[in-house]
Protein backbone atom coordinates (compact mmCIF):
# COMPACT_ATOMS: atom_id res chain seq x y z
CA UNK A 1 0.00 0.00 0.00
CA UNK A 2 2.80 2.47 0.97
CA UNK A 3 4.52 1.75 -2.23
CA UNK A 4 1.15 2.24 -3.99
CA UNK A 5 0.70 5.41 -2.20
CA UNK A 6 3.86 6.45 -3.29
CA UNK A 7 2.70 6.20 -6.93
CA UNK A 8 4.37 2.54 -7.81
CA UNK A 9 2.27 1.80 -10.33
CA UNK A 10 3.11 -2.11 -10.04
CA UNK A 11 2.23 -1.88 -6.41
CA UNK A 12 -0.72 -0.44 -7.45
CA UNK A 13 -1.98 -3.09 -9.85
CA UNK A 14 -1.84 -5.71 -7.06
CA UNK A 15 -3.72 -4.12 -4.90
CA UNK A 16 -6.18 -3.53 -8.08
CA UNK A 17 -5.94 -7.74 -9.17
CA UNK A 18 -6.91 -8.27 -5.39
CA UNK A 19 -10.29 -5.53 -5.79
CA UNK A 20 -11.26 -6.22 -8.61
CA UNK A 21 -13.87 -8.86 -8.41
CA UNK A 22 -15.64 -6.96 -5.83
CA UNK A 23 -15.72 -3.77 -8.20
CA UNK A 24 -16.80 -5.26 -10.96
CA UNK A 25 -19.48 -7.19 -9.95
CA UNK A 26 -21.27 -4.30 -8.16
CA UNK A 27 -20.52 -2.37 -11.86
CA UNK A 28 -22.05 -4.99 -13.22
CA UNK A 29 -24.73 -5.48 -11.30
CA UNK A 30 -25.44 -1.56 -11.14
CA UNK A 31 -24.84 -0.97 -15.02
CA UNK A 32 -26.85 -4.24 -15.89
CA UNK A 33 -24.30 -4.21 -19.29
CA UNK A 34 -20.87 -5.81 -19.00
CA UNK A 35 -19.45 -3.53 -21.40
CA UNK A 36 -20.34 -0.69 -19.62
CA UNK A 37 -19.38 -2.47 -16.34
CA UNK A 38 -16.00 -2.64 -17.30
CA UNK A 39 -15.54 1.01 -18.74
CA UNK A 40 -16.78 2.02 -14.69
CA UNK A 41 -14.67 -0.19 -12.93
CA UNK A 42 -11.62 0.83 -14.56
CA UNK A 43 -13.30 4.92 -13.56
CA UNK A 44 -13.31 3.64 -9.86
CA UNK A 45 -9.72 2.21 -10.21
CA UNK A 46 -8.51 5.87 -11.88
CA UNK A 47 -10.55 7.77 -8.77
CA UNK A 48 -8.97 5.29 -6.32
CA UNK A 49 -5.62 6.04 -8.09
CA UNK A 50 -6.09 9.67 -7.78
CA UNK A 51 -7.14 9.44 -3.91
CA UNK A 52 -5.20 6.74 -2.91
CA UNK A 53 -3.31 9.59 -0.74
CA UNK A 54 -6.79 9.86 1.00
CA UNK A 55 -7.02 5.92 2.55
CA UNK A 56 -5.25 5.98 6.12
CA UNK A 57 -5.50 1.96 6.39
CA UNK A 58 -8.33 2.19 9.06
CA UNK A 59 -10.31 0.33 7.34
CA UNK A 60 -9.60 -2.62 4.30
CA UNK A 61 -9.34 -0.94 1.31
CA UNK A 62 -12.40 -3.14 0.11
CA UNK A 63 -14.43 -1.39 2.60
CA UNK A 64 -12.96 2.09 1.32
CA UNK A 65 -13.50 1.33 -2.17
CA UNK A 66 -17.03 -0.19 -1.78
CA UNK A 67 -18.55 3.66 -1.53
CA UNK A 68 -16.58 4.64 -4.74
CA UNK A 69 -17.54 2.10 -6.65
CA UNK A 70 -21.38 3.47 -5.85
CA UNK A 71 -20.66 7.23 -6.51
CA UNK A 72 -19.21 5.97 -9.85
CA UNK A 73 -21.98 3.85 -11.05
CA UNK A 74 -24.37 5.87 -9.80
CA UNK A 75 -22.94 9.29 -11.25
CA UNK A 76 -23.36 7.24 -14.73
CA UNK A 77 -26.67 6.33 -14.36
CA UNK A 78 -27.35 10.23 -13.59
CA UNK A 79 -25.77 11.48 -16.46
CA UNK A 80 -26.89 9.11 -18.94
CA UNK A 81 -30.82 9.66 -17.39
CA UNK A 82 -29.77 13.63 -18.37
CA UNK A 83 -28.59 12.51 -22.04
CA UNK A 84 -31.58 10.67 -22.72
CA UNK A 85 -33.92 13.42 -21.01
CA UNK A 86 -32.39 16.06 -23.31
CA UNK A 87 -33.17 13.36 -27.00
CA UNK A 88 -36.52 12.28 -25.07
CA UNK A 89 -38.67 15.45 -24.63
CA UNK A 90 -41.24 13.92 -21.90
CA UNK A 91 -42.41 14.91 -18.69
CA UNK A 92 -43.00 11.44 -17.30
CA UNK A 93 -40.11 10.39 -15.40
CA UNK A 94 -41.67 6.54 -15.85
CA UNK A 95 -40.46 6.60 -19.52
CA UNK A 96 -37.04 6.56 -18.37
CA UNK A 97 -37.28 3.28 -16.42
CA UNK A 98 -39.78 1.16 -18.65
CA UNK A 99 -37.62 -2.03 -19.08
CA UNK A 100 -34.47 -2.29 -21.82
CA UNK A 101 -35.35 -3.96 -24.66
CA UNK A 102 -33.70 -6.98 -24.03
CA UNK A 103 -35.55 -10.17 -22.67
CA UNK A 104 -33.61 -12.55 -20.39
CA UNK A 105 -32.58 -15.67 -22.03
CA UNK A 106 -33.35 -19.39 -21.21
CA UNK A 107 -30.58 -19.26 -18.84
CA UNK A 108 -31.87 -16.75 -16.82
CA UNK A 109 -33.96 -18.82 -14.75
CA UNK A 110 -30.59 -20.25 -13.20
CA UNK A 111 -28.82 -17.24 -13.56
CA UNK A 112 -29.81 -13.70 -11.45
CA UNK A 113 -27.16 -11.80 -12.12
CA UNK A 114 -28.16 -12.22 -16.29
CA UNK A 115 -32.10 -11.62 -15.11
CA UNK A 116 -30.65 -8.29 -13.66
CA UNK A 117 -29.39 -6.81 -17.20
CA UNK A 118 -33.24 -6.99 -17.86
CA UNK A 119 -34.39 -4.84 -15.03
CA UNK A 120 -35.38 -0.70 -15.72
CA UNK A 121 -32.27 0.93 -14.08
CA UNK A 122 -33.85 2.73 -11.65
CA UNK A 123 -35.65 -0.57 -9.99
CA UNK A 124 -32.00 -2.92 -10.09
CA UNK A 125 -30.16 0.25 -8.94
CA UNK A 126 -32.28 0.09 -5.61
CA UNK A 127 -32.84 -4.08 -5.85
CA UNK A 128 -28.52 -3.91 -5.75
CA UNK A 129 -28.30 -1.58 -3.10
CA UNK A 130 -31.14 -3.09 -0.95
CA UNK A 131 -30.74 -6.98 -1.89
CA UNK A 132 -27.36 -7.96 -2.65
CA UNK A 133 -25.58 -4.51 -1.18
CA UNK A 134 -27.87 -4.03 2.37
CA UNK A 135 -28.30 -0.82 2.63
CA UNK A 136 -30.88 0.76 4.04
CA UNK A 137 -33.82 2.53 2.31
CA UNK A 138 -33.11 5.44 3.41
CA UNK A 139 -29.51 5.18 2.93
CA UNK A 140 -30.66 4.51 -0.96
CA UNK A 141 -32.51 7.64 -0.79
CA UNK A 142 -29.73 9.84 0.08
CA UNK A 143 -27.79 8.34 -2.62
CA UNK A 144 -30.05 8.64 -5.45
CA UNK A 145 -32.07 11.66 -4.92
CA UNK A 146 -35.56 10.09 -4.57
CA UNK A 147 -37.91 9.85 -2.03
CA UNK A 148 -37.74 6.53 0.53
CA UNK A 149 -41.46 5.88 -0.89
CA UNK A 150 -40.05 5.88 -4.31
CA UNK A 151 -37.12 3.38 -3.27
CA UNK A 152 -39.14 0.85 -1.49
CA UNK A 153 -41.81 0.86 -4.60
CA UNK A 154 -38.61 0.34 -7.01
CA UNK A 155 -37.85 -2.42 -4.93
CA UNK A 156 -40.86 -4.19 -4.83
CA UNK A 157 -41.38 -3.92 -8.71
CA UNK A 158 -37.74 -4.87 -8.85
CA UNK A 159 -38.65 -8.41 -6.95
CA UNK A 160 -41.80 -8.80 -8.35
CA UNK A 161 -40.25 -8.68 -12.42
CA UNK A 162 -37.27 -10.47 -11.46
CA UNK A 163 -39.14 -13.87 -9.81
CA UNK A 164 -40.95 -13.29 -13.08
CA UNK A 165 -37.93 -13.64 -15.01
CA UNK A 166 -36.83 -16.19 -13.03
CA UNK A 167 -40.00 -18.34 -12.38
CA UNK A 168 -39.11 -18.33 -8.96
CA UNK B 1 -58.10 -8.68 3.84
CA UNK B 2 -58.18 -10.08 0.56
CA UNK B 3 -55.29 -12.69 -0.21
CA UNK B 4 -54.56 -9.74 -3.21
CA UNK B 5 -54.43 -7.13 -0.61
CA UNK B 6 -52.08 -9.40 1.20
CA UNK B 7 -49.74 -10.54 -1.32
CA UNK B 8 -49.88 -6.58 -2.25
CA UNK B 9 -47.72 -6.27 1.37
CA UNK B 10 -45.82 -9.62 1.34
CA UNK B 11 -42.42 -7.28 0.28
CA UNK B 12 -43.35 -4.91 3.28
CA UNK B 13 -44.07 -7.89 5.66
CA UNK B 14 -41.09 -9.69 5.13
CA UNK B 15 -38.94 -6.91 5.25
CA UNK B 16 -40.10 -5.28 8.41
CA UNK B 17 -41.76 -2.19 7.02
CA UNK B 18 -45.54 -2.69 8.29
CA UNK B 19 -47.05 -1.32 11.77
CA UNK B 20 -47.42 -3.54 14.41
CA UNK B 21 -50.79 -4.17 13.55
CA UNK B 22 -50.60 -4.62 9.86
CA UNK B 23 -47.97 -7.34 10.71
CA UNK B 24 -50.49 -8.88 12.68
CA UNK B 25 -53.09 -8.66 10.29
CA UNK B 26 -50.80 -9.94 7.40
CA UNK B 27 -49.62 -12.76 9.73
CA UNK B 28 -52.97 -14.14 10.57
CA UNK B 29 -54.19 -14.09 7.02
CA UNK B 30 -50.93 -16.12 6.45
CA UNK B 31 -51.44 -18.52 9.11
CA UNK B 32 -54.72 -19.96 7.73
CA UNK B 33 -54.13 -19.35 3.83
CA UNK B 34 -51.59 -22.00 2.19
CA UNK B 35 -51.33 -20.50 -1.27
CA UNK B 36 -50.29 -16.93 0.41
CA UNK B 37 -48.17 -18.84 2.87
CA UNK B 38 -46.08 -20.47 -0.17
CA UNK B 39 -45.77 -16.97 -1.63
CA UNK B 40 -44.75 -15.79 1.35
CA UNK B 41 -41.52 -18.61 1.56
CA UNK B 42 -41.01 -18.31 -1.89
CA UNK B 43 -40.37 -14.40 -1.29
CA UNK B 44 -37.95 -15.28 1.13
CA UNK B 45 -36.30 -17.56 -0.29
CA UNK B 46 -35.85 -15.71 -3.60
CA UNK B 47 -33.98 -12.48 -0.87
CA UNK B 48 -32.08 -15.06 0.63
CA UNK B 49 -30.52 -16.43 -2.69
CA UNK B 50 -30.18 -12.94 -3.60
CA UNK B 51 -28.18 -12.33 -0.38
CA UNK B 52 -25.73 -15.15 -1.20
CA UNK B 53 -25.13 -14.13 -4.49
CA UNK B 54 -21.01 -14.28 -5.24
CA UNK B 55 -19.17 -11.04 -3.79
CA UNK B 56 -17.11 -11.46 -7.04
CA UNK B 57 -17.52 -11.34 -10.55
CA UNK B 58 -14.34 -11.16 -12.72
CA UNK B 59 -14.69 -9.05 -16.24
CA UNK B 60 -14.59 -11.40 -19.64
CA UNK B 61 -11.33 -9.48 -20.39
CA UNK B 62 -8.27 -7.95 -18.75
CA UNK B 63 -8.72 -4.23 -17.87
CA UNK B 64 -5.08 -3.60 -16.63
CA UNK B 65 -3.80 -2.72 -19.63
CA UNK B 66 -6.12 0.01 -20.58
CA UNK B 67 -6.05 1.17 -16.92
CA UNK B 68 -2.40 1.19 -16.77
CA UNK B 69 -2.11 3.84 -20.30
CA UNK B 70 -5.15 5.63 -18.44
CA UNK B 71 -3.03 6.09 -15.35
CA UNK B 72 0.31 6.50 -16.82
CA UNK B 73 -1.70 9.92 -18.59
CA UNK B 74 -3.35 13.14 -17.21
CA UNK B 75 -6.04 11.06 -15.28
CA UNK B 76 -2.96 9.43 -13.63
CA UNK B 77 -2.20 12.34 -11.30
CA UNK B 78 -3.21 12.52 -7.95
CA UNK B 79 -5.68 15.02 -5.99
CA UNK B 80 -5.62 16.54 -2.98
CA UNK B 81 -7.50 14.35 -0.80
CA UNK B 82 -10.88 16.97 -0.07
CA UNK B 83 -10.86 15.51 3.67
CA UNK B 84 -7.73 17.02 4.19
CA UNK B 85 -7.06 20.35 2.68
CA UNK B 86 -11.08 21.18 2.52
CA UNK B 87 -11.50 21.60 5.90
CA UNK B 88 -8.30 24.21 6.04
CA UNK B 89 -8.90 26.21 2.90
CA UNK B 90 -12.46 25.72 1.80
CA UNK B 91 -13.87 23.03 -1.42
CA UNK B 92 -13.42 25.88 -4.00
CA UNK B 93 -9.60 26.34 -2.71
CA UNK B 94 -9.20 22.38 -3.38
CA UNK B 95 -10.53 22.07 -6.53
CA UNK B 96 -8.19 25.12 -7.98
CA UNK B 97 -5.37 23.97 -6.16
CA UNK B 98 -5.80 20.44 -7.51
CA UNK B 99 -6.19 22.04 -10.81
CA UNK B 100 -2.76 23.85 -10.55
CA UNK B 101 -1.16 20.19 -9.75
CA UNK B 102 -2.89 18.21 -12.55
CA UNK B 103 -2.55 21.66 -15.09
CA UNK B 104 1.33 21.35 -14.17
CA UNK B 105 1.78 17.64 -14.53
CA UNK B 106 -0.41 17.13 -18.03
CA UNK B 107 2.78 19.61 -18.89
CA UNK B 108 4.96 17.77 -17.77
CA UNK B 109 2.94 14.64 -19.38
CA UNK B 110 2.78 16.16 -22.40
CA UNK B 111 6.50 17.07 -23.14
CA UNK B 112 7.44 13.83 -21.88
CA UNK B 113 5.30 12.14 -24.06
CA UNK B 114 6.29 14.60 -27.46
CA UNK B 115 9.45 16.25 -26.29
CA UNK B 116 9.96 18.05 -30.06
CA UNK B 117 6.77 19.74 -28.71
CA UNK B 118 6.68 22.88 -26.43
CA UNK B 119 4.09 22.99 -23.78
CA UNK B 120 2.36 26.07 -24.29
CA UNK B 121 3.26 29.16 -22.28
CA UNK B 122 2.22 29.63 -18.62
CA UNK B 123 1.58 33.18 -17.45
CA UNK B 124 4.23 34.29 -14.73
CA UNK B 125 5.61 37.05 -12.64
CA UNK B 126 8.74 34.99 -12.44
CA UNK B 127 10.82 35.98 -15.43
CA UNK B 128 10.37 33.49 -18.42
CA UNK B 129 12.79 32.29 -20.35
CA UNK B 130 13.17 33.21 -23.70
CA UNK B 131 13.69 30.36 -26.31
CA UNK B 132 17.17 30.17 -27.00
CA UNK B 133 18.69 32.02 -23.94
CA UNK B 134 21.85 31.76 -22.40
CA UNK B 135 22.26 29.40 -18.87
CA UNK B 136 23.10 32.80 -17.01
CA UNK B 137 19.12 33.45 -17.54
CA UNK B 138 18.73 30.12 -16.24
CA UNK B 139 20.58 30.59 -13.37
CA UNK B 140 19.08 33.51 -12.60
CA UNK B 141 15.55 32.29 -12.40
CA UNK B 142 16.45 29.47 -10.64
CA UNK B 143 17.49 32.07 -7.84
CA UNK B 144 14.30 34.04 -8.05
CA UNK B 145 12.40 30.78 -8.14
CA UNK B 146 14.43 29.69 -4.92
CA UNK B 147 14.11 32.65 -3.21
CA UNK B 148 9.87 33.29 -4.27
CA UNK B 149 9.72 29.56 -2.94
CA UNK B 150 11.78 30.29 0.35
CA UNK B 151 9.86 33.26 1.53
CA UNK B 152 5.83 31.67 0.56
CA UNK B 153 7.30 28.47 2.16
CA UNK B 154 8.21 30.85 5.56
CA UNK B 155 4.91 31.95 5.34
CA UNK B 156 3.20 28.64 5.32
CA UNK B 157 5.71 27.30 7.95
CA UNK B 158 4.71 30.03 10.15
CA UNK B 159 0.91 29.05 9.99
CA UNK B 160 2.17 25.58 10.35
CA UNK B 161 0.05 25.80 13.82
CA UNK B 162 -3.38 26.00 12.38
CA UNK B 163 -2.50 22.69 10.13
CA UNK B 164 -3.79 19.65 10.99
CA UNK B 165 -1.34 16.77 10.69
CA UNK B 166 -2.90 15.28 7.95
CA UNK B 167 -3.57 18.38 5.77
CA UNK B 168 -0.15 19.28 5.97
CA UNK B 169 1.06 15.56 4.50
CA UNK B 170 -1.41 16.39 1.96
CA UNK B 171 0.24 19.53 1.34
CA UNK B 172 3.90 18.06 1.50
CA UNK B 173 2.96 14.77 -1.13
CA UNK B 174 1.55 17.88 -3.44
CA UNK B 175 4.59 19.73 -3.07
CA UNK B 176 6.30 16.44 -3.25
CA UNK B 177 5.02 15.87 -7.01
CA UNK B 178 6.09 19.67 -8.02
CA UNK B 179 9.80 19.16 -6.65
CA UNK B 180 9.73 16.04 -8.44
CA UNK B 181 8.96 17.10 -12.30
CA UNK B 182 11.69 20.06 -11.72
CA UNK B 183 14.19 17.68 -10.67
CA UNK B 184 12.94 15.58 -13.82
CA UNK B 185 13.08 18.89 -15.77
CA UNK B 186 16.66 19.95 -14.35
CA UNK B 187 17.54 16.66 -15.18
CA UNK B 188 17.03 16.25 -18.72
CA UNK B 189 18.40 19.83 -19.33
CA UNK B 190 21.54 18.48 -17.42
CA UNK B 191 22.07 15.94 -20.37
CA UNK B 192 20.47 18.52 -22.67
CA UNK B 193 22.14 21.98 -21.59
CA UNK B 194 20.37 24.15 -24.49
CA UNK B 195 17.20 22.57 -24.92
CA UNK B 196 15.38 25.77 -24.83
CA UNK B 197 12.04 23.92 -24.63
CA UNK B 198 12.97 22.28 -21.40
CA UNK B 199 14.32 26.15 -20.30
CA UNK B 200 11.26 26.93 -21.18
CA UNK B 201 9.44 24.01 -18.86
CA UNK B 202 11.49 24.73 -15.82
CA UNK B 203 10.29 28.21 -15.69
CA UNK B 204 6.66 27.83 -16.30
CA UNK B 205 6.89 24.91 -13.49
CA UNK B 206 9.21 27.46 -11.03
CA UNK B 207 6.25 29.23 -11.66
CA UNK B 208 3.49 27.04 -11.00
CA UNK B 209 4.92 26.16 -7.68
CA UNK B 210 5.40 29.83 -6.81
CA UNK B 211 1.61 30.43 -7.61
CA UNK B 212 0.16 27.70 -5.47
CA UNK B 213 2.13 28.10 -2.65
CA UNK B 214 1.13 31.99 -2.99
CA UNK B 215 -2.39 30.62 -3.31
CA UNK B 216 -2.32 28.08 -0.27
CA UNK B 217 -0.79 31.28 1.92
CA UNK B 218 -3.27 33.72 0.74
CA UNK B 219 -6.55 31.59 1.34
CA UNK B 220 -5.16 30.41 5.04
CA UNK B 221 -5.49 33.70 5.97
CA UNK B 222 -9.15 34.71 5.04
Amino acid sequence: MARAQAGDLEAFEVLYRANLGRVYALCYRMAGDASLAEELAQDVFVRAWQRLGSFRGDSALSSWLHPLTVNVALSERRSRRRRTSRVMSTDDPAAFERPETKKAGPEAGVDIDRALETLPPGARAVFVLHDVEGYKHEEIAEMTGVATGTSKAQLHRARRLLREALDR
Amino acid sequence: MKCEEIRARLDEYVDGDLTEAEFQEVELHLGGCPPCGQEERQLRAFIAEVAALPEEIQPARDLWPDLATRLRGPEGMRLVPPSGLARWIGPMSVAAAAAVVVALSAGWWTWRQAPGVAPSRLPGTVRPIAVGAPPTELLDSEREYARATADLMAAIEAQKETLAPETRAVLDANLETIDDALAQVRAALRQDPGNSQLAHLLTSTHQKKVDALKRVVRLNRT
